[in-house]
């Protein structure tokens, strides 16, 4: 028995990591590349072993442009971030918990026109938004990038933390209700605690989309001093001219490093997610 | 007090309601809806983004039926894209999913590094790693080599290109497989419990505890999935950009081309309010099945 | 009092959403204008410098790698320096989602003063108005042309209006890998080498190699131009109105060169270059695949030879036996004036200076291409090394195989390129249709886009 289980467990160990490498190749790669010297990188791509390790491309990619290095870049993008991922669990749980336990009148239909804007491509509505935004005078701040997180602005979130508030069960509020809970003391001393899971998956998804998103900081921001780092990394590299590949890579590595430890971090949730069940108990 | 609290009128409800969700409405009504209006208004023009757009009705939306033989091609890979890549990658994240839902040592770091590839999609180095495993001399024919087989350029094959975007997109399973984990997460232990004193087999708890409890989870990324699916852009434009000979054209890269290279925003938009219909298509039939396979603990009977 | 507490309730919920949004407004202006503090300095002057001049800012928008960035930031700087009452805040890009930023802002009313623009674009924003013309700065000095000649200028001119001024001259052309030339036993290619001679040479050279093939084949817009410009006609017609030449045999020989090349083992199949995407490092020459490539800008050797770690030559396109010369200046890129700037006199300024400063050039580096003002040339010759001399002697030994270039692609021409790449360049080099199927295919749907110039 003892024995079995051993084995069951060095093959479960064993598939995984096989199969882990093939997840965090493009990783090596990246690392690889990013220690490897400039004529090195396309000439020997398949190889994921350098043949000196040349660390200057990490100092010459922080050192950055002009007088704007990297340490700026990942200070603006912490700064955004940490208020988008603030502003997401914020407004999602909020309007989440509005949609499926109260039932108002125009409920369906409000959820309908959310579920909607899902559905139209940012590229056609990019113009008009700029144009709004460039009227309140917030074209070259963070504010495009961060209100939009407080009035839910990626309805995803709300939609994902909806469809888990409904999976709790209704007798829970109920018997709150019935101690004399009001409505918005169900929501953060039953709900809240229930679905730490849910919040911790809004938590790191809205935490890297932001950190990644090119788009919308390339669109609001023109002062280089704003520039987050997902804008930072795009500024090594023209297809048409000498591109800085070493440095792009050892600053893709740096970027990706606070994405993995957040990940680390707010995963310990998806274990320790106290479950329905331990409440009810 | 009991009483009254059972009699809270219609209208109290309203409130609670609307205070609960007026960060949403706020920001709809102050951000999304007038864009959105403003992109309908765009499709029934010809708007080429520097000047003022002019109106010519339908003509975009007849254009687009009757003489765009690109806009049928984008359509054809879009479909095959999403219906070949949702239910692989949604299938992959639940069983990875449950692979990882123990407390078996190390897995907080397996987790981390099946999440990986996700964490990687849209970043600058992503485009050139995926050719440096799916091109000429890539890893994966690395691997072939050993059985002997020669590959070919996968990323550029005209057979192949849109194969690869379907695998590298399901290889990027990290977000339904974390929402899964999460589903699972919040499924009671005593339900098994109960089952295993049942004598209930693995295969049969899956089947009567599993699915049914995750239900409104795997509901959630289907939808979602399906939206993004079709809405895909990045893989595209990032590794093939719709070559080659339009083979791995997704309609939200065509689209894109209009409305930023050739300068056709009101065109674009009209592509993007059929999206938007297509998209609202198949989530309705998507939310209308729901009511017989969702279960959902607050609702349902017990 | 239930409803007390829920308006209570109601407000709470609304000051918390005031207090969030506020807050992270204020946030967002405090790290605006505190990131703004370099600048800030010289702001805070007082809005009239020492020698009671108008503060004058001035923004400007470029894309580019880290190099480009660099060097453009220090001549910023230098140019500061000189000119205490002009405050110019840079903003650059990289190349992806430039565009987009570009369109963007005109829609929005808020382009930049200067900003970079590239030859494919020049006419989508000249026929849009957003562009100003230079012509007035030149005549009255601001602008101090004097020292180019204007083969230099030609590109950035639109029915005689000068809208941009060139960054840097590039010609196109080949480049091949002497090192592999000789490993076969093959002589290079002298400048008047016909299409015939790439045919035999590419064939002896697949032969000869091992794992390595001749050419990387191109049936581009860029070698197809120079085809056509060898039989004395253009990709379009002057009026933009339609395709420039009348006989589609013209574009279906072009073709078929490329096909026997193909067929023959001459020149590499499509699996060996398809994928090495658009980035001039990731062209199989840098791997050695082959040994030679015939589509390339002068300036981009730069590129190609850091990446391939040893000396690779640059070389005129073939010629065409009885035909005229395909070669032209081409410019690698501009700098314009847009109509939003409300300064546009001291852009114009700013643009004299980045042309003929010899100090910022020195700084500059010929980066962008070879400088057009002819002292810059002169002097920066002897700085340069090894890869800029070949781009330098390259550009000026191309001119004796030069004629004028044509007119800027007509509004409708990126529509077209992309027309011709899926339809046409593609489907060649996979072998899915033969060249008279795509050359009158792609004379149809060319000219129905160029028809809306009407």
């Amino acid at each position: 028995m003892q024995k079995k289980s051993t084995q069951k467990t060095i093959i479960y160990h064993g598939s995984i990591i096989l199969l882990g490498f093939l997840m965090i190749y493009p990783i090596l790669w990246t690392i690889a590349s990013s220690l490897k010297p400039e004529d090195e990188i396309f000439r020997n791509a398949a190889s994921l072993i350098p043949s000196e390790l040349k660390w200057e491309n990490y100092l010459q990619g922080w050192e950055g442009f002009g007088n704007l290095s990297f340490s700026t870049f990942f200070v603006n993008s912490t700064f955004v971030t940490t208020m988008v991922v603030i502003g997401t669990l914020f407004s999602s749980t909020l309007v989440a918990f509005g949609f499926a336990r109260v039932k108002f009148r125009f409920r369906t239909p409000l959820f309908v026109c959310m579920i909607v804007t899902l559905m139209l491509p940012q590229q056609v509505t990019l113009i008009p938004q700029y144009i709004l935004f460039h009227n309140l005078g917030w074209v070259n701040t963070y504010l495009p990038l961060i209100v939009p997180a407080f009035i839910g602005g990626i309805p995803f979130f709300i939609f994902l933390m909806i469809q888990f508030i409904r999976g709790i069960p209704r007798e829970l509020d109920e018997a709150a209700y019935i101690d004399g809970a009001s409505t918005f003391g169900i929501f953060w001393r039953i709900i809240l605690p229930l679905t730490t899971p849910a919040l911790a998956t809004v938590a790191i998804f809205s935490f890297y989309w932001t950190w990644d998103d090119f788009m919308t900081p390339l669109v609001y921001l023109n002062d280089t001093k704003l520039y987050t780092v997902a804008l930072g990394l795009q500024l090594f590299s023209d297809p048409s001219s000498l591109s800085a590949w070493g440095p792009m890579f050892a600053m893709s590595v740096a970027s990706i490093l606070p994405q993995l430890l957040v990940f680390l971090f707010f995963q310990k949730y998806l274990v320790e997610g106290i479950t329905a069940g331990s409440v009810k108990g | 007090m009991k009483k009254k609290k059972q009699l809270r009128s219609q209208r109290s409800i309203d409130i609670t309601g609307f205070t609960f969700i007026a960060p949403w409405l706020i920001g709809f009504l102050g951000f999304i809806v007038g864009p959105m209006i403003a992109s309908l208004y765009f499709s029934f023009t010809n708007y080429d983004l520097l000047s003022a757009p002019t109106w010519i009705g339908f003509e975009n939306y007849i254009t687009m039926f009757t003489d765009d033989a690109r806009f049928i091609q984008a359509l054809k890979v879009t479909f095959i894209f999403v219906f070949g890549s949702v239910p692989l990658k949604l299938a992959f994240a639940l069983f990875v999913a449950m692979l990882f839902n123990t407390k078996r040592k190390g897995v907080g770091l397996y987790r981390t590094l099946y999440y990986v590839p996700s964490i990687l999609g849209g970043s600058v180095a992503v485009a050139v790693v995926w050719r440096e495993l799916f091109g000429r001399e890539g890893a994966l024919n690395d691997v072939l080599g050993i059985f002997g087989i020669e590959g070919t350029s996968w990323v550029t094959s005209p057979d192949f290109a849109l194969s690869t975007l379907i695998l590298l997109v399901v290889w990027q399973f990290g977000s339904p497989m974390l929402i899964f984990l999460a589903g699972l997460k919040a499924i009671p232990n005593e339900l098994y419990e109960a089952a295993a004193v049942d004598g209930a087999s693995p295969f049969l708890q899956f089947l009567k505890i599993t699915l049914p409890m995750l239900s409104p989870v795997i509901f959630f990324n289907l939808v979602m999935q399906t939206i993004q699916g079709f809405m895909a852009f990045t893989q595209s434009f990032l590794i093939t950009n719709g070559g080659p000979m339009d083979r791995t054209l997704f309609y939200a890269v065509y689209l894109y081309e209009k409305a930023f290279a050739h300068f056709d925003m009101g065109y674009a938009s009209a592509l993007a309010w059929i999206l938007l219909l297509i998209c609202a298509l198949f989530t309705a039939l998507i939310f209308k099945s729901a009511q017989s396979w969702v279960y959902y603990e607050s609702e349902g009977g017990r | 009092m239930w409803k007390k507490r829920k308006s209570f309730l109601f407000l709470l919920m609304l000051g918390l959403i005031v207090i969030f949004v506020s807050a992270c407004s204020s946030e967002g202006e405090d790290v605006a204008s505190d990131s703004g503090n370099d600048a800030g300095e010289t702001e805070n002057n007082g809005d009239t410098a020492d020698n009671g001049e108008e503060q004058i800012e001035l923004r400007i928008l470029w894309w580019g790698s880290q190099n480009r960035h660099d060097r453009t930031l220090e001549v910023i700087d230098m140019y500061m320096e000189e000119n205490p009452n002009v405050t110019i805040s840079p903003e650059f890009t990289g190349w992806d989602g430039y565009w987009e930023k570009m369109a963007t802002q005109a829609a929005g009313g808020n382009l930049p003063d200067i900003v970079q623009m590239d030859y494919a674009y020049l006419t989508e924003y000249v026929g849009r108005d957003l562009l100003v013309d230079l012509n007035p700065f030149v005549e009255d000095g601001t602008l101090d042309l004097s020292d180019v000649e204007d083969v230099y200028m030609d590109g950035g001119k639109i029915d005689d209006s000068l809208y941009a001024v060139n960054l840097g001259a590039n010609v196109h052309g080949t480049v091949y890998d002497p090192a592999l030339f000789e490993e076969a036993g093959v002589e290079p290619p002298e400048p008047g080498y016909t299409y015939e001679d790439v045919q035999s040479f590419a064939k002896e050279l697949s032969d000869n190699l091992d794992g390595a093939y001749g050419v990387q084949p191109s049936v581009g817009t860029n070698t197809l131009r120079h085809y056509l410009r060898q039989n004395g006609v253009s990709l379009y017609a002057p009026d933009g109105k339609s395709l420039g030449y009348e006989d589609d045999q013209l574009l279906v020989d072009f073709l078929q060169n490329t096909v026997d090349m193909i067929e023959s083992g001459a020149a590499a199949p499509p699996d060996v270059f398809m994928d090495a995407g658009s980035n001039v490092e990731q062209q199989p020459i840098v791997n050695g695949d082959t040994a030679m490539l015939l589509d390339i800008y002068s300036n981009q050797l730069v590129a190609i030879e850091s990446a391939a770690g040893r000396p690779l030559e640059l070389m005129l396109n073939p010629a065409l036996e009885g035909g005229e010369p395909g070669h032209f200046l081409k410019p690698s890129q501009f700098f314009s004036v847009t109509k939003d700037s409300k300064h546009q006199e001291e852009a114009a300024k700013f643009i004299s200076y980045f042309t003929n400063n010899l100090e910022a050039n020195e700084v500059l580096n010929a980066e962008r291409g070879v400088p057009i003002a002819g002292a810059v040339r002169d002097h920066l010759r002897d700085k340069l090394d090894d890869a800029g001399k070949k781009m330098f002697d390259y550009v000026e030994m191309a001119q004796d195989h030069a004629k004028p270039i044509d007119p800027p692609d007509p509004q409708g021409a990126t529509e077209v390129e992309t027309l011709y790449v899926r339809e046409v360049e593609e489907p060649i080099y996979y072998g899915q249709v033969t060249p008279e199927e795509a050359a009158a295919n792609f004379r149809e749907k060319a000219n129905e886009i160029l028809a809306k110039n009407e």
